[in-house]
């Protein structure tokens, strides 16, 4: 899909946007490499992650005239992100294929083993989690959103996101990788 | 020093790639293309040369989703489960599940029963394991499943032990077993109410094979035998969410046709009434009898909005349709429907 490395339409209604707002095609390129690693963090993989992204991506383009400052539409795009992943499994969980182990990015030695071995375990331990309790973790610990942010950006109350907040890191203490690196820092 | 969520907040960190492998010019272009492509659909106007031309723009690597797929290749992901543990499982009796909510895996592990009597010798269940959200759905099925009730059948026939084990992995890691010595005619019990075995049974099975392969388009099966493969263990579907059905017709093997047709679609008037019907008409069987081995077969497959599919099979018996959530027995009206989607009624 080399064609594409040229934006040749611009989203409903961008010739009318005063001066000084925001391109759509500024906003993917300041914003959607940070959006595509909350992706990632949901989905655990590269693709998926691409496919989810673009997915919240074409939401906002279709209402781009309605989104005035950035700040609006990262929140209109993570809460797209968010939403769309929790709902996805019913039409799109398949294709989803359980092995017993995650596959390595890179051969094992030294530094680079040590990263993916972290992500392994990393992505494992999320992909124990439901995905409303992933959600949470990822808006709320890589996202840095606030209780309330995340409750907007899920659709839910504060008190659902305070409660699947605490039995997410409740079931990540389980992680070998979370219990003893956590262990002897609290 | 660090806290708890500092160090997840640097794990989280350190497992993000940097950068993804699409430039950020190509995705906007991407979202545009599909942006266009979802507002064309709305509008109605994707017909003739101009879905071909879109086709052509879209096509090759929407592998996840249709038009809405991304512009890269997808592949799956991997979640896990624990491994069986060593051994048989022994199942007569276990405790009964408090609940299954917030499972996470599920699997098929050897099981074993040291009662009186040889086991029969069955087909074992598959290995593979459900997980996430395909284990949450399992949960979900079950617990819309009815009410366990002895069948006439059961009551008649004398069953040879099958013993069977799931294996219930919580989010928490912790893990519980849900298991009985037979697989028909038997009740498990999850959160105080009890289970057929077999629909428990069906709903494993039959979203294993759903994560495994995803749930097809909606159509008719090629198989000469309707039931197979069909989603008749979907019993957290509400019927009166479809949006779309099918009804399919398999003739008796005599040679004898009802229908004119094999398969057609529910006409939007059709979809409503056979909806209607199954509010009123689904529930416990009203059919005494046991099943022939060769009839004429119907099946009606019904989808939601979201894609997600249930079915209800009259499998050679007596008019009576059998689905995850009882069974059905079409009034005159639904009747009329199903046959109308069939091209109409033969007769003579």
């Amino acid at each position: 899909m080399n064609e594409a490395r040229t934006v040749t339409e611009e989203p409903p209604a961008a010739k009318g946007r005063p001066s000084g707002t925001m391109d759509f095609e500024e906003f993917v390129a300041a914003r959607s490499t940070a959006l595509w690693r909350s992706a990632y963090l949901l989905t655990g993989d590269p693709h998926k992650a691409e496919d989810l992204l673009q997915t919240a991506l074409v939401k906002a383009w279709r209402r781009w005239d309605s989104i005035t400052r950035r700040e609006a539409a990262e929140s209109y795009v993570r809460a797209a992100i968010a939403t769309t992943y929790t709902d996805w499994w019913r039409r799109r969980w398949n294709g989803e294929v359980p092995t017993d182990d995650l596959p390595d990015a890179a051969a094992p030695g030294g530094g680079e083993a040590a990263g993916v071995e972290v992500r392994r375990d990393v992505l494992l331990a999320l992909a124990r989690l439901p995905r409303g309790q992933r959600a949470v973790v990822v808006l709320r610990f890589f996202d840095d959103l606030t209780e309330q942010q995340t409750a907007a950006a899920l659709g839910v109350s504060i008190g659902t996101v305070k409660s699947q907040t605490s039995r997410a890191l409740a079931a990540l203490r389980t992680s070998p990788l979370f219990a003893t690196e956590t262990g002897d820092q609290r | 020093m660090t806290t708890e969520n500092d160090h997840l907040r640097d794990l989280l960190q350190r497992t993000a790639p940097d950068r993804p492998e699409l430039e950020p010019g190509a995705r906007a272009a991407a979202v545009a293309r599909r942006g266009r492509a979802a507002r064309l659909r709305d509008r109605g106007l994707v017909a003739g040369a101009a879905v071909a031309v879109l086709a052509a723009a879209i096509a090759v690597p929407l592998s996840l989703g249709g038009d809405d797929g991304p512009d890269v290749a997808t592949q799956p992901p991997a979640p896990t489960a624990p491994r069986c543990p060593t051994g048989t499982i022994e199942v007569g009796p276990l405790p009964s599940l408090p609940s299954l909510d917030d499972v996470v895996s599920v699997r098929s592990c050897p099981a074993a029963w040291s009662g009186a009597g040889p086991a029969a010798q069955t087909d074992p269940l598959p290995t593979a394991p459900l997980v996430g959200d395909a284990a949450a759905a399992f949960a979900e099925d079950v617990a819309a499943l009815p009410v366990y009730a002895v069948s006439d059948q059961c009551a008649l026939i004398s069953v040879m032990p099958e013993p069977w084990a799931l294996v219930v992995t919580t989010s928490d890691g912790d893990t519980a077993v849900l298991g009985s010595t037979m697989r028909f005619c038997s009740a498990v019990t999850v959160g105080g109410t009890e289970r057929g075995a077999g629909d428990v049974l069906a709903a494993f099975e039959g979203n294993l094979e759903r994560q495994r392969a995803g749930i097809p388009d909606l159509s008719c099966p090629t198989s000469d035998r309707l039931a197979e493969g069909a989603p008749t263990w979907n019993a957290s579907f509400d019927p009166s969410t479809a949006t779309a059905g099918v009804a399919c017709y398999r003739g008796d093997p005599s040679g004898r046709l009802e229908y004119a047709g094999t398969a057609g679609e529910l006409s939007a008037e059709q979809l409503a009434v056979v909806r209607d019907d199954l509010a009123a008409n689904l529930g416990p069987s009203t059919e005494n009898g046991m099943c022939v081995d060769s009839g004429p077969q119907l099946l009606v497959i019904l989808e939601d909005a979201e894609g997600d599919q249930a079915a209800y099979v009259d499998e050679a018996c007596t008019g009576e349709f059998v689905g995850a959530r009882g069974y059905w027995v079409p009034g005159p009206a639904a009747a009329d429907a199903i046959a109308d989607a069939l091209g109409g009624r033969v007769r003579g």
